[in-house]
C-alpha cells in the first residue's frame, strides 16, 4: 500500500510545523522520517494517521491512490504505535491486542475463537507468548513496545506508523528491537513509516529516509544516497559529524573519516594541527585536533593501525590531509 | 580466615544514620499527638456525642423519632394522651418525609452532577480552547461562595421579583413520585404524572437546584487532575484501532477514571445530603420542603434534643460510611494514577 502526501501545510497558531510537504512512500517500503525536534516529523506522521488535520483547502493524502484526507482516524485503517505506547492500562496484554477486533461492528467482528487465535498468533510474532494475562504495568519497556506493535497489527492495517518507536528504551534494547523490527517488516511486508531523531537508527533500519528540517523535506533517498550524496549542508551535518573548512569562496565539508593524519606535510595543502584528545573505541579511533594556523577544532576518525603507526598522543603535532570534501552551490563563505 | 563483621551503614529503619537526625522521633511523635488530640476534640468526640445523645432515652425513644406506633387499644387513652399521640405521629411522619426528601434530592442531583463533572473534566483536559482557566475558576465557584449566598442567588433569580421571576413562579413541573404508566394511547410519552407543582422557589425543585449548585464541583474536581495526568494518547490509540466515540469512552476512558469518579461521587453525595445553608434559604421554611439538616434544626429549635440527635445520627452514619469508603477509594485512586505515569517500567513486577 503506497502512501502519497501532496502539498501538506500545517500551522499551529503562529508556528508553521509543515510547509508544503510532498512525499511518496511505495508499497512495502519501510521509510524513516528523520529530523531534529521541531522539524515537523511527528506532525507529518500524525497527519498521515488522521490524528491531526492539515490546514484545510490545501494538500491531499492518499493511500494507494485513494484519497483518505476526509476519512476519520477510526476509518483510515492505520496501525499507529505511540511513542509511550499508550497501552490500555485497565486491560491485560491479551485484551489490548484484541481491542481493535472487539470494537468492530457486529457484522465484521470475528468470533471469540477467531479473536483468540489471532491474538495468540500475534503475541507469538512479537515473542510475548505466555504474557497474555499480564497488565502493561507489569512489563518492561521493550515488552510494552512489542505489545503496542501487536495491537496495531491486529486490525490488519493498510499502513503501519510508528512515532519514535525506540525513543523510550535503553541503548541495548533499542539496538535489539530495531533489528527485530526490520526482520518483522520483512516478514509482514506492510508499508511502514517511523519517526526518529536518531540518524544511526534511520540509516540502519530504513529502506529510504526522508530528512525533515523546519517543516520541509530536505531530501528523500536510500541510506547510501542521503549519506553519500547529501543535497544540503543540513543533511550532511545531520547524518554525522562533519568538519568545516573555509575556502576562499566556498565552505568545504569533510567527514571525520575523510580526514587523513600524516606525520609529515605531504604538500602545501597539509595543515599542521595539535592532537587534543584521543578516544579509542575499538577498530576506529576518534581524534580531536586543534589547527595550528587558526585554532579551530577538527575531528578525525582514523583506523586503529594508523593510530598505532603514528603513536598518537595528546600534544603531538601532525599534518592533516583531506581525502574527500563536499561543497554546496550557493553556500558561500564570507 | 573469617572476615570481620562490617559496620552496618544503615539501621533497622533502612535509612543511613546521617539521614536520621537526632530528635526527629520526638518531632514525629509530638506532631502526631497534636493531630490526634485535635481530631479527638473536634471530630471523634462530637460524633460519639451525637450517638450518645440519640440513645440517651433508650432505643425505644430513638425509634420513636422516626415511627410512633398506634397502640392496639386507644380507648384507654385520655384526650390529652390522644392529642399527644397524634402530635408525635405527625412529627415522626415529617421526619420520615425529610429523610425521603434528602434521599430524593441526592438521587436527582448526584447523577446530574456526575454527568456534568465528566463532561467538564473531559472538555478541560482533552481539548484546548480559549477561556479554559476561566471555566476552571467557574467550576470552583461554589467552593468559594458561602452556601447562603448560593441559595440567595436562586431566590434573586427566580423569586417573585427576580429576573426570571415571572416565568419561574408560573412554571408547572411534574412531581416525580406521582409518575404512573399511561401507555402510548394519550401521547408518544408513555409516562403521566398525577401531581404537578407550580413555581420554583420555596418548592422541592429549588432544593434540588440549590443542592446541585453547591455540589457540582466535586466530580469535576476529582476527575480533572486524574484525566490531565492520563493525557489523550489512550483515547487516540482506541480511535486508530477503529473504535467509535462511544466505544472509546466506555471501554477506555471510563475504566481508566473509575476510581476517581467514584471518589467524586462519594464527596458529592455526602455534600448533597448534608447541605444546610443554600437549602435553608430556598426552602422557605416550609415543613413540606424540609431535608434532613433542616428538619434537625427545627426539632432542635423545639427543644427536643434527643430526637434532634437521633436524626443527626443518620447523617453522622452517612458521614462515617463516606469516610471509610473514601479511604478505600482513595487507595484505589492512588494506584490508578500511579499506573498511568507514562514510560515507567515495572521491572520484576509479578502479578
Amino acid at each position: 500500500m503506497s502512501i502519497e502526501v501532496k502539498h501538506i501545510t500545517k500551522t499551529f497558531g503562529q508556528f508553521t510545523a509543515l510547509k508544503d510537504v510532498n512525499l511518496r512512500i511505495e508499497t512495502g517500503e519501510l521509510v524513516a522520517l528523520l529530523g531534529p525536534s521541531g522539524s515537523g516529523k511527528t506532525t507529518l506522521l500524525r497527519i498521515i494517521a488522521g490524528l491531526e488535520l492539515p490546514n484545510p483547502g490545501e494538500g491531499e493524502i492518499s493511500f494507494f491512490d485513494e484519497s483518505v484526507g476526509d476519512q476519520h482516524v477510526s476509518r483510515r485503517k492505520v496501525g499507529f504505535v505511540f511513542q509511550h505506547y499508550a497501552l490500555f492500562r485497565t486491560m491485560t496484554v491479551f485484551e489490548n491486542v484484541a481491542f481493535g477486533l472487539r470494537v468492530r461492528p457486529w457484522k465484521s467482528r470475528p468470533s471469540r475463537s477467531e479473536i483468540r487465535d489471532r491474538v495468540e498468533h500475534l503475541l507469538k510474532l512479537v515473542q510475548l507468548e505466555g504474557l497474555a494475562q499480564r497488565y502493561p504495568q507489569q512489563l518492561s519497556g521493550g515488552q510494552r513496545q512489542r505489545v503496542a506493535l501487536a495491537r496495531a497489527l491486529a486490525v490488519e492495517p493498510k499502513v503501519l506508523l510508528l512515532d519514535e518507536p525506540f525513543g523510550a528504551l535503553d541503548a541495548k534494547v533499542r539496538r535489539e528491537l530495531r533489528r527485530w523490527l526490520r526482520h518483522l517488516h520483512d516478514d509482514v511486508g506492510i508499508t511502514s513509516v517511523f519517526v526518529t531523531h536518531d540518524q544511526e537508527e534511520a540509516l540502519e533500519v530504513a529502506d529510504r529516509i526522508a530528512i525533515l528540517n523546519a517543516g520541509k523535506v530536505e531530501q528523500i533517498g536510500t541510506p547510501e544516497e542521503v549519506y553519500e550524496k547529501p543535497v544540503s549542508p543540513f543533511v550532511l551535518q545531520f547524518l554525522g559529524n562533519v568538519n568545516l573548512f573555509h575556502g576562499r569562496t566556498t565552505k568545504q565539508y569533510v567527514r571525520p573519516h575523510d580526514v587523513v593524519l600524516v606525520a609529515d606535510a605531504t604538500g602545501p595543502d597539509s595543515i599542521p594541527a595539535e592532537v587534543e584528545h584521543v578516544a579509542f573505541s575499538g577498530a576506529r579511533v576518534a581524534v580531536m585536533l586543534k589547527r595550528k594556523d587558526n585554532g579551530t577544532i577538527l575531528e578525525a576518525e582514523v583506523p586503529r593501525e594508523r593510530h598505532l603507526a603514528l603513536g598518537l598522543h595528546r600534544g603531538q603535532t601532525v599534518y592533516v590531509d583531506v581525502k574527500e570534501s563536499r561543497t554546496f552551490e550557493g553556500d558561500y563563505s564570507i | 580466615m573469617k572476615s570481620p563483621t562490617p559496620t552496618p551503614l544503615s539501621d533497622a529503619h533502612g535509612l543511613p544514620r546521617h539521614l536520621r537526625r537526632p530528635g526527629s522521633v520526638v518531632v514525629q511523635w509530638s506532631l502526631t499527638l497534636i493531630v490526634v488530640l485535635f481530631l479527638s476534640a473536634f471530630i471523634i468526640w462530637p460524633v460519639v456525642n451525637v450517638f450518645r445523645g440519640a440513645f440517651s432515652k433508650g432505643v425505644d425513644q430513638y425509634v420513636k423519632t422516626f415511627y410512633v406506633p398506634t397502640p392496639a387499644d386507644t380507648s384507654t387513652l385520655s384526650r390529652a394522651e390522644k392529642r399527644q399521640l397524634a402530635k408525635d405521629q405527625s412529627q415522626a411522619e415529617r421526619t420520615r418525609e425529610a429523610v425521603m426528601m434528602t434521599v430524593s434530592v441526592a438521587a436527582i442531583v448526584v447523577p446530574l452532577n456526575t454527568i456534568f463533572g465528566i463532561a467538564a473534566a473531559w472538555a478541560i483536559t482533552k481539548f484546548k480552547f480559549r477561556g479554559k482557566t476561566l471555566l476552571i475558576s467557574l467550576i470552583d465557584l461554589p467552593f468559594s461562595v458561602s452556601p447562603v449566598v448560593s441559595g440567595l442567588i436562586f431566590v434573586l433569580l427566580m423569586g417573585r421579583v427576580g429576573i426570571f421571576g415571572d416565568w419561574a413562579t408560573h412554571l408547572n413541573w411534574p412531581w416525580p413520585w406521582s409518575a404512573y404508566w399511561r401507555g402510548f394511547d394519550v401521547s408518544w410519552f408513555p409516562i403521566g404524572f398525577a401531581e404537578w407543582k407550580q413555581g420554583v422557589i420555596f418548592t422541592p425543585l429549588a432544593t434540588a437546584l440549590a443542592s446541585a449548585f453547591v455540589t457540582f464541583p466535586f466530580v469535576a474536581r476529582s476527575l480533572i487532575p486524574l484525566m490531565a495526568s492520563q493525557g489523550v494518547e489512550q483515547e487516540q490509540a482506541a480511535l486508530t484501532l477503529g473504535a467509535k466515540g462511544r466505544q472509546m469512552f466506555f471501554r477506555v476512558t471510563l475504566p481508566a477514571i473509575k476510581w476517581g469518579l467514584i471518589y467524586g461521587v462519594i464527596l458529592c453525595t455526602a455534600r448533597a445530603v448534608g447541605e444546610f445553608g443554600a437549602v435553608s434559604v430556598v426552602s422557605g421554611n416550609t415543613n413540606a420542603n424540609d431535608t434532613m439538616p433542616l428538619r434537625i434544626e427545627k426539632i432542635w429549635q423545639s427543644y427536643n434534643t434527643q430526637q434532634a440527635f437521633s436524626l443527626a445520627s443518620l447523617l453522622a452514619t452517612v458521614s462515617v460510611a463516606t469516610l471509610l469508603l473514601k479511604i478505600f477509594v482513595d487507595r484505589k485512586k492512588a494506584q490508578q494514577s500511579l499506573e498511568t505515569s507514562p514510560g515507567k517500567t515495572a521491572q520484576g513486577a509479578v502479578k
